[in-house]
């Protein structure tokens, strides 16, 4: 970062080359869109390359700063859409909707699907607490840092999320799996 | 509950990881990144063609920019986004530059900017410059 702060392209395609993939898949999991996530994942790498000045790392780390950016892309940008209804990311419709599909199997590949389907439709808070922690991987400390919030709260919404996809799955198992012991 | 059913809560953590790992597999679209580096070194252009708009070195900023479009191949979608960051004098250089590259793309088969060039430029309100700026 110390290069791309200095101007480096070459630094700038590094970085982008090890975190493009990830944030794209966060946004696309957090927008629902992935031509929005598209142009929400360049604007983002865009706006790190002209304020790289402003990083500070003895502030916080690269990743979550650049999460950070993009996040506030994200809800800047519902913002424009929905002026008068969109406050912060919870307004942000849910990334996926079970849309009447069916969602009783146990078959483990399907149930890793369908537990995919049920974390689109978490309050977009909880969707994106998980999705920080649980598939991108960052620390709970990190995690709070990108949402903004005291670590505390997260805990809470994780728990929440938890509590509320561990119910939804029970539900979705087939009533022909409790009999087949 | 069947004996292979895992209690409901290490079940979710297994989901989760699967779905984790899936995720470390996602892939972007390979445009992104290129787009992305062809943006940035607009804006590097941008930066030096203000240097050489300040000091008159025009013949340096068009052959910088010469090289940048070709190098890119820019296309209607890149042209349009990073039109706007550009000023208005680097603009008028790239209206001249894209009239010059399309004289080029009718000796050459290698470069082919096309008719969505011109496009580009009415989309822009650059469409007279091309011919206002032809000697």
């Amino acid at each position: 970062m110390a290069q791309v702060m200095l101007g480096s392209e070459s630094a700038f395609e590094l970085l982008a080359q090890r975190h493009l993939n990830p944030l794209h898949a966060f946004l696309v999991r957090q927008g629902g869109n992935a031509a929005d996530a598209d142009e929400l994942t360049q604007e983002t790498f865009l706006k790190l390359w002209r304020d790289a000045r402003r990083f500070d790392s003895a502030r916080g780390k690269l990743r979550p700063w650049l999460y950070r950016l993009a996040r506030n892309l994200l809800i800047d940008r519902q913002r424009k859409r929905q002026p008068d209804s969109v406050e912060d990311i919870e307004a942000i419709a849910p990334a996926a909707a079970l849309n009447g599909q069916a969602i009783h199997s146990a078959e483990p590949q399907d149930r890793a699907a369908t537990l995919n389907r049920l974390i689109g439709t978490l309050p977009a808070r909880q969707r994106e607490a998980l999705s920080l922690v649980f598939l991108q991987g960052f620390s709970q400390r990190d995690a709070a840092t990108v949402m903004g919030v005291r670590r505390e709260a997260l805990e809470s919404l994780l728990a929440r999320g938890r509590r509320t996809l561990t119910q939804q799955l029970a539900q979705t198992r087939q009533p022909t799996d409790e009999g087949n012991a | 509950m069947t004996q292979n059913t895992p209690p409901p809560d290490r079940e979710l953590d297994q989901l989760l990881a699967e779905l984790a790992a899936t995720e470390r597999e996602h892939r972007a679209p390979g445009r992104l990144q290129r787009n992305l580096m062809a943006q940035l070194g607009a804006e590097a252009l941008n930066a030096r063609g203000r240097e050489h708009v300040g000091s008159g070195d025009w013949s340096t900023l068009l052959e910088q920019l010469g090289r940048w479009l070709q190098q890119h191949r820019l296309r209607a979608s890149l042209l349009s986004a990073t039109a706007a960051a550009l000023p208005l004098t680097v603009g008028l250089l790239l209206a001249m530059q894209t009239r010059s590259a399309i004289d080029a793309s009718d000796q050459s088969s290698e470069f082919d900017p096309t008719a969505q060039w011109v496009m580009d430029l009415e989309e822009l309100g650059l469409q007279d410059l091309p011919e206002a700026l032809d000697p």
